[in-house]
C-alpha cells in the first residue's frame, strides 16, 4: 500500500496536481514500484481530508496516463513499466528545469551566472549525504 | 434532490431570505458561506422545515413533510439535543424515530472521539456538545445533513479530525451541506462553494474548476463579495477626518 | 411491523413528558389537586343546598334518610324553592383555577423544548405529534378529569334538588345556565 504519510499539501498548486507529483516523484525515486496498490478513494480522500471529487480526478488521470490500473471493487494499482519510468524521469526533470530556468531570468540572472550557480551547488550538495526521499514506503 | 424556488423569509422588518433558487443534488458537500446574518441559518432552517418559508422547497419533487422528513438531518452550534439526556439515550431517541438510525456509524463516532456515553450532554464541554449534535445528524442515516456552523469553539486539531473521518464515512450518494466561517479550512473539503450575502445567492461555483483556473477558494469569495482592500483606509480616513491616509 | 407496533406503544406510554420529567407524579399532584378543591367545593355547596332545602320544609316533620338527606316534610308558606341555576351559582369556580394551573403545566413542558433549542428535532422528527404528546397529554388527562368530576358534581346536585324538592315548589324554569356555574 502506498503511503501518503509524507504528503504535504502547498498553496497555490491544485491538490490533484499535487496528488500526481507525489506519484509521480515516488516513482521515479523509488518508493513507489510497479504493482503497489493505491489506498481506495475513499480512505485516501478521508486521509488528506480533501473532496472526493478531487481524489477522483487525480485517480482519472493518473489512469489517462497509464500509471494505474484500477479493478471496480479491487481497488487500484501502479502499473510502471521501465519506459514510462524514464518518460516519467525526463518529465519531472524538464518541469524542473523549466521552473529554475525561469526563476533564474525573472531574476535577471544570465547564462553564465546560472551555470555557475548550479555547479556550485552541485558541489555542495555532494558533501552532504544525498537523498529527500518524496515517500517512504509501508507494508 | 433538493431543489428551492423562489424561498424568501422576512422576520419582522429584516429579509432574511429573498427569492432563493437552489439545487442540491446527492453526493454533494457545500459549503455554505456568508457573514453573519446573511442568511445561511435561515436557508438550512427553511430546508429542514423549522421555519416557515414562502416558496417551493421540494425533495425528489415532493414537498418536504414529516413523510420525508427523515432523509434530512440537521445539527446546529445552537444545539437541537436534550441537555438532561445521555449520548445513548438520544441514541435510543434517533433509534425510535428514525428507522434508518445508523448504529455502526454511531458507535464508530462514539469511539473515535472518546465521548462518554453515559454523562448527560449538558454536563459535556462545548467541543463535545458540538461533536455530539453532529454525530447525532450524521447518525440518523438521512441522505441529506446539513451542518450549520457546527464546530464553533473546537480546536484546529478536532475540526480537522472531523472532515477526515466526515470523508471516509460518507456514502457516496450522502449529501453535506456546511455553513462555516472557516472558509481556509474546508476549501479543499468541499466540492461547492455556495455564497449568500443579504438573503440572496451571490455565488455558486465548483471548487475543483477554481483550483483548474488557479484561484483559490478565498480569494473567489473575496472577489463575489466585492472586498475592497482599500476598504479600511477608506473607512479610517472618515473617522480620523484626515484626507491620506 | 410486530416491532413497529411495539415500538409505537412504548413510546406512548413512556414518553409523555418530556425527558427526565415524570409524568406520574405531575399527573397525580394534578390529581390530588382536582380532588381537593372539588370536594371542599362540594361540600359548601351541599350545605347550601341542603339549608336552601331545609328552609322550605317544616323542621318539625322532616326527617331525614340515611345518608343524612331530608325526605320528606311540609313546604312553609306558598313561596317556590330557589332556582337551581341561583343555587349552583359559582360551583365550578375550582375548574378555572385548575385548568390554570394545568396550562401553566403544558407551558413548563414546552418551555423545556423551546429554552433549549431541543424543538429544532421535535419539528424535524417523522413523528408529527411527538412534542405535543410530551407536553400536552398530562395535562389534557387532568382537565378530562376536572370536567368528568365537574359533571358528577352538577348532576349530584341536580339530582337532590329534583328529588327532594316537591314538585309544585320546583320554579318554572330550571334549566341550568352553564356560564353562572363558573361566576361567583
Amino acid at each position: 500500500m502506498i503511503s501518503f504519510d509524507t504528503f504535504r499539501g502547498t498553496e497555490g498548486t491544485p491538490i490533484y496536481q499535487q496528488i500526481l507529483l507525489f506519484i509521480k516523484r515516488g516513482a521515479v525515486a523509488g518508493t513507489i514500484r510497479d504493482g503497489d496498490e493505491l489506498p481506495s478513494r475513499r480512505m485516501l480522500s478521508a486521509l488528506l481530508g480533501i473532496n472526493p471529487n478531487t481524489v477522483q480526478k487525480a485517480f482519472r488521470m493518473l489512469e489517462d496516463e497509464g500509471l494505474i490500473t484500477s479493478q471496480p471493487g479491487a481497488g487500484s494499482n501502479m502499473t510502471l513499466t521501465p519506459q514510462k519510468l524514464d518518460a516519467l524521469k525526463e518529465e519531472l526533470l524538464k518541469d524542473d528545469i523549466r521552473s529554475i530556468t525561469s526563476a533564474l531570468r525573472q531574476m535577471g540572472i544570465d547564462r553564465e551566472e546560472a551555470l555557475r550557480l548550479i555547479e556550485e551547488n552541485w558541489q555542495e550538495s555532494e558533501e552532504e549525504p544525498a537523498g529527500s526521499g518524496e515517500g517512504e514506503e509501508h507494508e | 434532490m433538493i431543489e428551492l424556488f423562489h424561498v424568501s423569509k422576512v422576520y419582522r422588518d429584516t429579509v432574511a431570505l429573498a427569492n432563493v433558487d437552489l439545487k442540491i443534488n446527492p453526493g454533494e458537500i457545500i459549503g455554505l458561506f456568508g457573514e453573519n446574518g446573511a442568511g445561511k441559518t435561515t436557508l438550512m432552517k427553511s430546508i429542514v422545515g423549522i421555519v416557515p418559508y414562502q416558496g417551493t422547497i421540494l425533495l425528489d419533487s415532493d414537498p418536504i413533510t414529516r413523510k420525508n422528513i427523515g432523509r434530512i438531518s440537521f445539527g446546529t452550534c445552537e444545539h437541537s439535543f436534550f441537555g438532561d439526556l445521555t449520548a445513548d439515550e438520544h441514541a435510543q431517541f434517533y433509534r425510535e424515530h428514525f428507522d434508518t438510525f445508523d448504529e455502526k456509524r454511531y458507535n464508530g463516532l462514539m469511539d473515535f472521539f472518546e465521548l462518554p456515553r453515559n454523562r448527560k450532554l449538558k454536563r459535556m464541554s462545548t467541543g463535545q456538545q458540538n461533536q455530539m449534535e453532529v454525530i447525532l445528524a450524521l447518525s440518523q442515516g438521512a441522505d441529506y445533513v446539513f451542518l450549520d456552523e457546527p464546530f464553533a469553539g473546537n480546536d484546529i486539531f478536532n475540526r480537522e479530525d472531523f472532515y477526515k473521518v466526515l470523508l471516509g464515512i460518507l456514502r457516496p450518494d450522502e449529501t453535506i451541506m456546511l455553513s462555516t466561517h472557516l472558509i481556509e479550512e474546508v476549501s479543499g473539503f468541499v466540492g461547492r462553494a455556495v455564497l449568500i450575502h443579504k438573503g440572496k445567492i451571490i455565488g455558486d461555483c465548483d471548487v475543483a474548476a477554481l483550483e483548474e483556473n488557479g484561484e483559490s477558494l478565498t480569494d473567489y469569495v473575496k472577489e463575489i463579495y466585492g472586498y475592497q482592500p482599500d476598504r479600511v483606509g477608506k473607512a479610517l480616513a472618515d473617522i480620523t477626518g484626515e484626507k491620506d491616509i | 411491523m410486530r416491532n413497529k407496533r411495539e415500538k409505537a406503544q412504548r413510546r406512548l406510554f413512556s414518553q409523555i413528558a418530556p425527558p427526565k420529567e415524570n409524568p406520574w407524579v405531575m399527573l397525580l399532584l394534578g390529581q390530588i389537586f382536582t380532588l381537593g378543591l372539588s370536594v371542599v367545593t362540594f361540600y359548601s355547596y351541599k350545605n347550601r343546598l341542603l339549608t336552601q332545602l331545609y328552609r322550605f320544609f317544616d323542621q318539625n316533620v322532616v326527617f331525614t334518610n340515611k345518608l343524612g338527606y331530608p325526605v320528606g316534610g311540609i313546604i312553609h308558606g306558598g313561596r317556590q324553592i330557589e332556582k337551581l341555576n341561583t343555587l349552583l351559582q359559582g360551583i365550578l369556580w375550582w375548574m378555572i383555577i385548575a385548568v390554570t394551573v394545568f396550562i401553566v403545566y403544558a407551558v413548563y413542558y414546552y418551555r423545556v423544548y423551546y429554552q433549549s433549542h431541543a424543538v429544532y428535532l421535535m419539528k424535524r422528527v417523522p413523528d408529527r405529534f411527538e412534542m405535543h404528546r410530551r407536553c400536552l397529554t398530562v395535562p389534557i388527562i387532568l382537565t378530562v378529569e376536572a370536567i368528568i368530576i365537574a359533571v358528577i358534581l352538577v348532576l349530584y346536585c341536580k339530582y337532590l334538588y329534583y328529588r327532594y324538592t316537591p314538585e309544585m315548589y320546583l320554579p318554572a324554569n330550571g334549566t341550568i345556565n352553564l356560564w353562572r356555574l363558573f361566576t361567583l
